[in-house]
């Protein structure tokens, strides 16, 4: 035997105090799509709830508006980020050929290492090999000087690269 | 390119791909940051922190959440730590911050910023990932490390207070 409740009332009803809870994230559409009937079926007959909500609605506008006056960030921090980024990198090695898809990186800072390899089919980059892991400062004078080359040929690429 | 292409060129050291990610994500990040340290020279050093953080450890986003999630919870840490430090006295030199936009000198702005001030930073982080990031409640929990239902009465408590401040 079937319950009839079910057909009756698909949607569960629910009190004041869970619509208030989900006021913020009814204004801002973040709801499921089950909760946001469950809100709305409740909304629809509850004129206390109906008043709060244009309430909420008054503070989002004014929270939203007021954090986008905040500054927006500059070039002149990026500038900052980039040159304490990249200056930390010892070396950095980037082997690989497009025509067989696979790369190999390797980056190595007085802080950190890691090692990463990926594989490249029909326009699909799949991780092969991942590794990083904290470093001794020690090390780096143990770092092979053949890598310079390369190092100093990628940093002046991709110095272009981000200058643009 | 998806964010997870995006994160997983960075975690392979592309410089580029570090910039574009900076392009689209600074903004929320300061923006975010400057909601909990209310400093703008101290929210700009959250997000110089935060980026020097993921270029670091791109390696370890797991994929599990959203990447602006990820991005935002790294921003929150950061922006912790830097108050703790504030507290212990290892102040951050104020520095002049040219803006493009100046604060704004309408008396409603300024009723805003005095409401918003008297909030507890938890209050202003929900109120923020809720109203202005438009996150969910399982967004806004993952980023603040704290239960769902919490989130929820976090907010409830906040817009209280918000509004008697703004009456």
């Amino acid at each position: 035997m079937t319950k009839r409740t079910n057909d009756l009332c698909p949607v569960p009803p629910i009190n004041c105090l869970d619509a208030k809870e989900l006021m913020p994230w009814f204004v801002t559409g973040r709801l499921t799509p089950e909760q946001e009937d469950r809100f709305a079926a409740h909304l629809s007959e509850c004129p206390h709830c109906q008043r709060e909500l244009v309430e909420v609605l008054r503070l989002q506008n004014a929270v939203s508006s007021h954090i986008e006056k905040c500054p927006a960030a500059t070039d002149e921090t990026w500038k900052k980020i980039r040159s304490r980024a990249f200056a930390a990198d010892i070396t950095k090695i980037d082997v690989g050929t497009l025509l067989l898809g696979f790369q190999l990186g390797i980056r190595a800072s007085s802080k950190h290492s890691s090692l990463n390899g990926s594989l490249r089919i029909l326009g699909k980059t799949y991780r092969v090999l991942g590794h990083s892991g904290a470093r001794s400062s020690a090390r780096k004078d143990r770092l092979d000087p053949g890598v310079s080359i390369a190092r100093d040929a990628e940093l002046k690429a991709e110095k272009e690269e981000c200058d643009v | 390119m998806t964010d997870a292409q995006l994160i997983e060129a960075v975690a392979t050291g592309s410089r580029s791909a570090f910039r574009n990610l900076y392009e689209q994500y600074a903004d929320r990040i300061l923006r975010f940051a400057q909601t909990i340290v209310r400093e703008p020279h101290l929210a700009e050093e959250v997000l110089q922190e935060t980026m020097i953080a993921v270029w670091r450890s791109a390696g370890r986003f797991g994929g599990r959440s959203k990447l602006s999630t990820w991005l935002l919870g790294i921003a929150r840490n950061q922006a912790h730590s830097l108050l703790r430090r504030e507290k212990r006295g290892q102040r951050t030199p104020a520095q002049t911050m040219e803006t493009e936009n100046p604060a704004p000198s309408i008396e409603q702005q300024v009723v805003l910023e005095k409401a918003f001030g008297a909030l507890t930073p938890a209050q202003r982080e929900v109120l923020h990932l809720t109203f202005y990031d438009h996150l969910t409640v399982n967004e806004a929990a993952s980023v603040l490390g704290i239960p769902p239902g919490t989130v929820k009465s976090r907010m409830y408590h906040a817009r209280r207070t918000l509004a008697k401040e703004l009456q």
